[in-house]
């Protein structure tokens, strides 16, 4: 586990390194994106203060990250390029860029969503759940671009057209941290509760299925890879859940391993339940099974160098759970989705012993602690003394000296 | 079939399908918008212009009329 650990470690630092000199942030031809917006009329070059792209029209576009890069979406700014005429009413709106996951905002993206932008004035709410509609698994994201749209018009009616608008502070109305930090607490609850008593066990089926109702289903917001990359490429998120994710997982890696991957992972609660059916498990040497679990890091390594020497964070998407939480993939990613289910039917969590990143992540993370001896109801089918790096933390094999080391 | 093979089997097949997932990840940046592009005028060009008899540069006029 140690050379893993180097050389993840080595593969983290010079591929980041790298791909900060190699992959620098190119700037949008916003030009392109402006002709597309309105073909038929003339802009100036950009200049001014507020800076905008100006007409002999009346109409001025400009780039809302110009105007309020405040906004953050779940993983950056949400980049639009925006038209307005000197009433103050939108006359066209594209998406220059963003970095959210493209699974879950593929419908966020499409012209038939953003022409509900069009004809808005200044002074409409121009807001989520009022006169835009919501896109349930997208919420922060499409939250985002509401405001940005909003703000940044507002910004510029007032600036640039002497338009009095009024605005006005909006309460975040989301209570989806809370739904997070009350499953994660009570999951945790429930951990050290099963360390004490092993008639508790039954807990984890609870904890189990309330992570794939309320983190899988509800919130589709899995812990994935994804976030420790965007932080790694200094993209936070706005959003309190994912810091509340980040802060979580971080604390439950410290204390207790792979918990999450035994307690509140939704795709490894799923595996596990499907693993439960009444169907021989395929036998297979110890070797070949620790052979085969190495892939997982194999491919952590290889999406990581990807992410890191591009700069994209997209590029290390290959986590089942994001496609199926999302409901959002091709058909080589349901594809993987499928097979990884049905394959527990023979072989007892498969995606998580053999492929999964965030396994591989917090197995490389995890301290040693004595006390887990492995047994034969398994549900990861460990071997006798096992690689703490291998172990969910079910509790059903703690044998009670816990101490770490 | 011994359960050891079926089980090299499934796990071949999903390593192939998650090195499949990361590269086309990858290649959609870098290569599939060009060939994407490529594609569409090549199709463009074997089902419009060369059945006009046009070379690719003079069935542009044609493109735009259409």
């Amino acid at each position: 586990m140690k050379k893993h650990r180097i050389l993840i470690g080595l593969i983290a630092v010079l591929s980041l390194g790298v791909g900060y000199i190699l992959s620098p942030e190119k700037a949008v031809d916003e030009r392109i994106f402006l002709r597309d917006l309105a073909p038929e009329i003339q802009f100036s070059e950009k200049k001014g203060s507020p800076l905008l792209y100006s007409s002999d029209a009346g109409i001025v576009a400009f780039n809302s990250h110009d105007i309020a890069p405040e906004i953050r979406g779940y993983a950056g700014p949400v980049k639009l390029l925006v038209a307005m005429d000197s009433s103050g009413r939108i006359t066209g709106l594209r998406i220059l860029e963003h970095r959210e996951t493209k699974n879950y905002v593929q419908y966020m993206e499409t012209s038939q969503y953003l022409s509900q932008f069009i004809g808005k004035s200044v002074h409409d709410p121009i807001e989520v759940g009022n006169d835009i509609d919501g896109i349930s698994r997208a919420t922060v994201s499409v939250n985002a671009l509401a405001k940005t749209a909003g703000d940044a018009s507002r910004i510029v009616a007032s600036q640039a057209f002497g338009i009095a608008v009024q605005t006005k502070e909006r309460a975040s109305g989301s209570a989806a941290w809370l739904w997070y930090l009350l499953t994660f607490l009570a999951a945790l609850g429930s951990y050290f509760a099963t360390l004490r008593s092993k008639k508790l066990l039954r807990l984890r089926d609870i904890t189990m299925a309330a992570g794939i109702v309320v983190i899988g289903l509800y919130l589709s917001t899995p812990f994935s890879v994804l976030h420790v990359f965007n932080l790694a490429l200094l993209r936070p998120s706005a959003s309190l859940l994912w810091y509340l994710i980040m802060a979580s997982t971080a604390l439950s890696v410290v204390l207790a391993g792979r918990f999450y991957c035994g307690w509140l992972c939704p795709f490894g609660a799923l595996s596990e339940f499907i693993a439960r059916l009444p169907f021989r498990k395929w036998g297979m040497s110890h070797k070949m099974d620790d052979r085969w679990r190495n892939a997982k890091y194999i491919f952590f390594g290889l999406a990581m160098l990807a992410v890191f020497l591009g700069r994209r964070s997209d590029f290390g998407n290959y986590e089942t759970y994001v496609t199926l939480f999302s409901f959002s993939g091709n058909y080589l990613a349901w594809t993987l989705v499928g097979l990884s289910l049905a394959a527990n039917l023979r072989v007892e969590r498969f995606w998580c012993r053999y492929l999964c990143p965030v396994a591989a992540l917090t197995g490389l993370l995890c301290r040693k602690t004595v006390g887990y001896r492995s047994r034969q109801d398994c549900p990861m089918a460990n071997k006798p003394d096992p690689l703490i790096a291998e172990c969910i933390r079910c509790n059903r094999c703690y044998t009670g000296t816990g101490e770490t080391t | 079939m011994t359960e050891q093979k079926k089980f090299r089997l499934v796990i071949l097949f999903a390593v192939v399908l998650t090195a499949l997932v990361i590269l086309q990840n990858v290649a959609k940046e870098y290569f599939m918008a060009d060939l994407e592009g490529y594609l569409t005028r090549r199709l463009y060009y074997e089902r419009t212009i060369s059945k006009k008899g046009l070379s690719g540069q003079k069935g542009m006029h044609w493109r735009e009329q259409e």
